[in-house]
């Protein structure tokens, strides 16, 4: 497959669980070297998402990862994807050093070499068995498990869920600082969506099963704007169509979607809104909290 | 050529990584070895082992005598007893691991780590297959063969001034046959309990984590209550005993189609003879075989779509 060419492609995908559509004709792309967030409140299709790009469960629409049909190439699709769906999914039966080993003849893309080190720089015991580590172990284990594959694909879905911010910085300290490269490609999806935000290279937000936004993160400040101003010119920020607003210490706070820069600036002071403010606008709009 | 060596190393590491799992697989035949070789070694050291009578003799009056025969047959019972000893003891612990095998990476979550390899679904409940039909009968026999031997060495030092009658004990004949005879066992049973691993694979892969399904704790307990609610629906409403003929027949043994075949026997018991083109010409073999194929796939069509099903 040529590099230029998306490392991910759905178009249309819908996924229907009874009477609930938990993807909703949903279509994005991602492209190679990028670390991409899909965010989403809970039950909005991310985990069905993701799935259906790990070809866990089958879904109606095209999709192509890695130029496979991952449901129908799942083995194929495997040698060259890694996935962290939870912390808790190592047995906890098994000993470190057993699941190094049998990570190593199970997987063709496996480097013993680049586990090995990770594994010193972890200090993690060897002969201990998963169940006696605590959880932020537990995930060093599975980080250098899976950073030791030369895998083109990451996908992490919740990944740090119920660590505490040290082992969640390091998570992602070690995901930057010595996995990625311009030939991979992260998906993350994630509640602390501060944590992630500057090492994020592209959003897709996801909502009720639909793409609510698809964006890098350097194009943001061209499409969207934050406006704090006083009450007193609320009424006309207001008329500028915001997409969200609330109240701040007294204040009023608005958001715009490819609003006219200049005209905002009379009203008050212009900002770019944080990545969390922007998911909170695009999933709950004009909203007063 | 890669490829198919590859997949052999694969298919090694997913049955190691049963055998880590499920110590059970290794354990079970090794306690009862322990236990076994323990009792021979009381019984040796005990004052009291002279004491044992057989029809009204004692054993020094039994195996001082010029008629072999019975000693041979003797011991080859004897041994053989131990083997179908280990078989049963490993077939129940089949049946167990079979039920849990696809239903604990479930409970446990364990399933999307093991997802997240390059291993199919079809390699994955091979590999539990293996286990069960193949690797626990082995280890079973293998556990086998060891006690027996030293149980007989144990026999050996028990009964040493009967030199004429130890020969016969160790002879050729007895372990020929012995060794023989557990091989056959090995093989049709394996063959013979393929439907029974086959649908508890199938029940450990379709059962529902919730819902009115999650009936009882562990599928085999799903499997026993099922079983029980068929055969008294049955009667009751058919007034027939098809699905209880069925199940005896399977799982007691009672259609295994070597059984009927007596070639020798010992006093009023008999023993099973060798008889592979009865056993493969039997109808029951291959509709068994059918049901283990049929029940394998539905049990891959179940663990793919196990994130579907929740």
């Amino acid at each position: 497959m040529s590099p230029a060419l998306p490392v991910i492609q759905a178009r249309s995908l819908s996924k229907r669980y009874g009477d609930k559509l938990a993807l909703d004709n949903a279509s994005f792309e991602v492209g190679p070297g990028r670390i991409v967030g899909l965010i989403g409140p809970n039950g909005a299709g991310k985990t069905t998402a993701i799935n259906t790009i790990l070809g866990l469960i089958p879904a109606d629409g095209a999709l192509s990862v890695l130029g496979l049909d991952p449901f129908r190439q799942r083995n194929a699709l495997m040698e060259q994807v890694c996935f962290i769906a939870d912390v808790a999914v190592l047995p906890r039966w098994i000993k470190v050093n057993q699941i190094i080993d049998f990570v190593r003849h199970i997987h063709p893309q496996f480097r013993p070499e680049r586990c090995e080190d990770l594994m010193r720089q972890f200090d993690l015991p060897r002969k201990s068995r998963v169940s006696s580590l605590s959880k932020g172990m537990i995930t060093q284990l599975h980080l250098a498990l899976v950073m030791a594959i030369d895998a083109r694909l990451l996908v992490l879905d919740e990944p740090t869920l119920g660590l505490d911010i040290v082992s969640r910085k390091h998570f992602y300290d070690h995901l930057i600082n010595d996995y990625m490269d311009q030939e991979r490609t992260i998906l993350v999806s994630t509640h602390q969506v501060e944590e992630i935000e500057n090492i994020l290279t592209d959003l897709l937000f996801i909502n009720r099963g639909k793409i609510v936004l698809d964006m890098p993160m350097d194009e943001l400040p061209n499409h969207y704007v934050q406006l704090v101003t006083d009450s007193d010119k609320a009424a006309q920020a207001r008329a500028l169509g915001p997409i969200a607003e609330r109240n701040l210490l007294g204040r009023c706070v608005f958001i715009y979607e490819n609003a006219d820069q200049s005209s905002l600036a009379a009203l008050g002071e212009i900002r770019h809104p944080s990545v969390a403010d922007l998911f909170v606008a695009k999933m709950q709009p004009r909203t007063v909290s | 050529m890669k490829v198919i060596t590859q997949r052999y190393v694969q298919m090694a590491w997913l049955v190691r990584r049963e055998i880590w799992e499920h110590r059970m697989v290794v354990g079970g035949p090794l306690l009862l070895a322990i236990v076994l070789v323990a009792t021979g070694l009381i019984s040796f050291f005990s004052p009291s082992h002279t004491m044992i009578d057989v029809n009204g003799m004692t054993p020094a009056q039994l195996l001082n005598t010029s008629d072999l025969a019975p000693i041979r047959a003797g011991a080859l019972l004897f041994l053989g007893a131990i083997g179908l000893l280990f078989l049963s003891i490993a077939n129940a612990l089949q049946f167990f691991y079979s039920a849990d095998a696809l239903f604990a990476e479930r409970t446990e979550r364990t399933i999307l780590f093991w997802k997240s390899m390059p291993v199919s679904d079809l390699e994955t409940v091979l590999s539990k297959f293996l286990v069960a039909g193949v690797v626990m009968p082995c280890v079973a026999l293998l556990a086998a063969l060891i006690t027996q031997i030293f149980l007989a060495a144990v026999v050996s030092l028990q009964f040493r001034e009967f030199p004429e009658a130890l020969s016969v004990f160790w002879s050729p004949w007895v372990w020929g046959n012995l060794i023989g005879l557990s091989f056959y066992m090995l093989i049709t049973t394996m063959i013979w309990f393929a439907p029974v691993i086959g649908s508890l694979l199938l029940l450990s892969a379709w059962v529902p984590l919730s819902g009115p399904m999650r009936l009882g704790r562990s599928p085999i307990q799903l499997a026993i209550l099922i079983s029980v609610v068929l055969v008294i629906v049955e009667k009751l409403i058919f007034h027939t005993t098809i699905i209880y003929n069925l199940l005896i027949d399977r799982i007691g043994f009672r259609g295994y189609p070597a059984a009927a075949l007596v070639n020798s026997s010992v006093g009023d018991i008999p023993t099973i003879g060798m008889a592979p083109m009865t056993f493969m010409t039997s109808a029951s073999v291959w509709v068994g075989l059918l049901v283990a194929a049929l029940t394998i796939t539905a049990a891959v069509y179940c663990r793919r779509l196990s994130e579907s099903r929740g």
